[in-house]
């Protein structure tokens, strides 16, 4: 990797994948049927079976889409994610096609908050999102207990860092 | 008229921390609550009543679709359900007008301005003025003929924008002077230390903020004849405009000649007499061609730069643009995310180039930033510099790709020519037609464009600020942002760059609603990795 050395950068925990690849399974699955349904009715209406042609269409692109979501995309991009938390500064590392390393300065964050989906629940993991004024920073399916207590400590650090608007 | 005490949540001295701030939704706070009739006692002042006026033109503006259609669908035998729904959705366009004066008032207290609105959500809104990003001043048409003006201020939160329509020029001055007054006021507790330098938000002092004040402002070279015509030359928006002429002028022909071949008969006998009368016949056309071109986009331009001036004071930057609307943005120096010199390859070829300046919640209609100068001359691009941005100057060499990134700018044009000239093949049905060839002539200019944009793109870090030089298209830009405006650093490399052991070094600013940022495209990845090495390198300290 021609990236960072990752000293002192953290994994994800192992069960995060187990919720990435049962995203991909359920909702991921919604997005390719939808379109995979719409290029099968033009498809279809060119051999006149429109409605087959939905139907193939959906679940054949959903065949192909999901099984390469949850066997490829997913275990990359959680074996590639690392981030860590220092005083000044969060750094993540993430993606799978474009490796992404970014250095975000805590003393710009606006705020930071956690959400928990339906399968982070069931798998007591959560997302923790860091805002700034440029974008928003997702450190997704940590621990629980690890996201709450990295919610307060970096809610802290905002606090003490001062900036000017 | 008294002035009373500003709602305590929002004065900033009572902030621990500007940020802290901003997590809950920021400068705005809802107030359920009571039709508070108007009390000047507390300094509550409507706008000019000719707000409902203004307010009817912009629903009707923006309700334009729903109009046209309603209308016709109460002409034609539309089902009676569409005819009202098309009626009660032009009712809702057009049902604030009775209200929005009435409720819309706004104060000055002594460090903020405040505004109500709203009937069903009543909304209130606080901008210190400490911390107003950016002021607006506009004068449409319709202000103009009423003597009015339009005030916009802009906070930096996203979302929190003041839009006072229908201002009488003496509420406009007093907002305008009160917002001139905090500024000189908070510059004059930073007047000792450098703008780039961080300073601390409280201002106890106004002394010094006479002897800025009486400095006369600094101004940039406007726009003669000469930047006009080059804007004029290489404004896309031209060929848009000389388009739509044609089709107007084509109407004209249908409805006056009544049959409905005189466009193409007209055409037909124009070429016919164009082919018997030659070669200079030709040239003729073709020169009144460019004419029309020409004098269509310098009206464009004329209409939207047309008394472009360019002021800077210790505090701001003041830019006046524009022919019929005419426009005057105030920006703070101090609180610019970042600074762009701007390159279109045509632009630039006739030695101009625009400055573009990244501001958090003002933007103008393209993107995010805001254009303070849309053509200055090369030579006058350092004197610009020192006078206007002196804390950008740019200090050593561009760290730029290495060798073996070049295939990568070169095929990257090529290939998007290529998709081009297939696509316009396929179109026109002329796959293997000779004049095709004449497309692949293009590949040379693409061939020497990804060359400039090899040796042209890059980094340039200095303590306190970063150069990210990049193009886009033809564009080059080269953007200047301070340290302390960084809101993160990047490096990123797809798996085509990873296989050259290349990578991508960024930066992204807080710009608009949105954010902004500035990237070098295939950098060696231990240079581009400076970029995160540059912003984590000294602990930041207030």
């Amino acid at each position: 990797m021609p990236l960072d050395p990752d000293e002192g950068m953290l994994p994800l925990p192992k069960r995060a994948l187990r919720v990435d690849q049962g995203y991909a399974l359920t909702l991921g699955a919604i997005g390719p049927f939808i379109a995979g349904s719409v290029g099968g009715a033009f498809l279809g209406l060119l051999v006149g079976a429109p409605l087959q042609g939905v139907a193939l269409g959906g679940i054949l692109l959903a065949l192909i889409v999901v099984p390469l979501r949850v066997f490829v995309f997913a275990p990359i991009a959680w074996s590639r994610f690392r981030y860590r938390i220092e005083p000044e500064f969060v750094r993540i590392r993430s993606g799978v096609i474009v490796v992404t390393y970014q250095l975000i300065p805590l003393v710009r964050v606006q705020n930071v908050d956690s959400s928990q989906g339906p399968l982070e629940r069931h798998y007591g993991l959560a997302d923790v999102k860091i805002h700034n004024a440029a974008s928003t920073y997702v450190i997704p399916n940590l621990e629980e207990a690890e996201a709450e207590r990295l919610r307060e400590h970096l809610a802290q650090l905002v606090r003490v860092a001062r900036d000017e608007a | 008229m008294t002035r009373p005490d500003p709602p305590s949540s929002e004065a900033p001295e009572s902030e621990p921390s500007a940020r802290a701030e901003a997590t809950s939704p920021p400068l705005s706070s809802e107030e359920a609550g009571e039709l508070a009739a108007v009390d000047d006692e507390e300094g509550w002042q409507r706008q000019s009543p000719l707000l409902i006026l203004l307010a009817s033109w912009d629903a009707a503006r923006e309700g334009i679709g729903q109009i046209v259609f309603g209308a016709a669908a109460v002409q034609s035998d539309a089902p009676l359900a569409l005819q009202v729904i098309f009626l009660v959705l032009i009712g809702a366009k057009f049902l604030p007008v009775l209200w929005v004066w009435f409720l819309t008032r706004h104060r000055l207290t002594d460090d903020s301005i405040e505004v109500r609105s709203g009937l069903l959500t009543r909304k209130h809104t606080v901008i210190p003025l400490e911390r107003i990003q950016a002021a607006d001043q506009t004068s449409g048409v319709l202000q103009r003929v009423f003597r009015l003006v339009r005030l916009r201020i802009s906070s930096g939160a996203a979302g929190t924008q003041v839009d006072l329509k229908a201002l009488r020029p003496s509420q406009a001055e007093g907002l305008l002077a009160a917002i001139d007054l905090a500024r000189a006021a908070a510059a004059a507790t930073k007047s000792d230390a450098p703008a780039h330098e961080e300073g601390g938000s409280q201002h106890e002092s106004s002394e010094s903020s006479e002897s800025s004040e009486a400095s006369p402002p600094l101004r940039a070279p406007g726009l003669g004849v000469r930047p006009v015509l080059a804007l004029a030359l290489t404004s896309g928006r031209a060929l848009a405009i000389v388009a739509t002429g044609w089709v107007i002028l084509e109407r004209v022909f249908d409805a006056t000649g009544g049959d409905k071949d005189a466009t193409a008969s007209f055409l037909a006998r124009a070429s016919e007499s164009i082919q018997a009368a030659g070669p200079a016949l030709w040239l003729g056309v073709i020169a009144l061609g460019i004419v029309v071109f020409l004098v269509a986009s310098t009206i464009e331009i004329l209409i939207r730069w047309g008394g472009f001036r360019l002021e800077v004071t210790p505090q701001e930057l003041r830019i006046g643009q524009g022919l019929i609307e005419r426009k005057v943005v105030t920006l703070r120096r101090d609180k610019l995310q970042a600074v762009r010199v701007v390159e279109p390859l045509f632009l630039s070829a006739f030695g101009y180039v625009a400055i573009d300046v990244d501001v958090i919640g003002h933007s103008d209609q393209k993107g995010s930033a805001a254009r303070i100068h849309p053509a200055l001359h090369r030579e006058d691009l350092e004197a610009f510099w020192r006078d206007f941005l002196p804390q950008f100057q740019a200090a050593g060499e561009l760290v730029t790709p290495p060798p073996r990134a070049q295939i990568r700018f070169w095929l990257k044009p090529l290939l998007s020519l290529s998709v081009a000239l297939a696509l316009t093949g396929v179109a026109a049905g002329a796959w293997g037609q000779p004049w095709l060839l004449l497309g692949a002539l293009l590949f040379l200019p693409g061939v020497w464009l990804g060359g400039r944009r090899f040796r042209e793109t890059g980094i340039l870090l200095m303590p306190e600020h970063a150069l990210v030089r990049s193009w886009s298209g033809w564009t080059r830009t080269s953007a200047y942002v301070p340290r302390r405006r960084v809101q993160a650093a990047w490096t990123s490399s797809s798996w085509f760059q990873r296989r050259r052991n290349l990578s991508t070094a960024g930066l992204r600013v807080a710009s608009g609603a949105t954010g902004q940022h500035y990237a070098a495209l295939d950098l060696d990845p231990d240079q581009a990795h400076q970029i995160v090495s540059w912003l984590a390198a000294r602990p930041e300290t207030t």
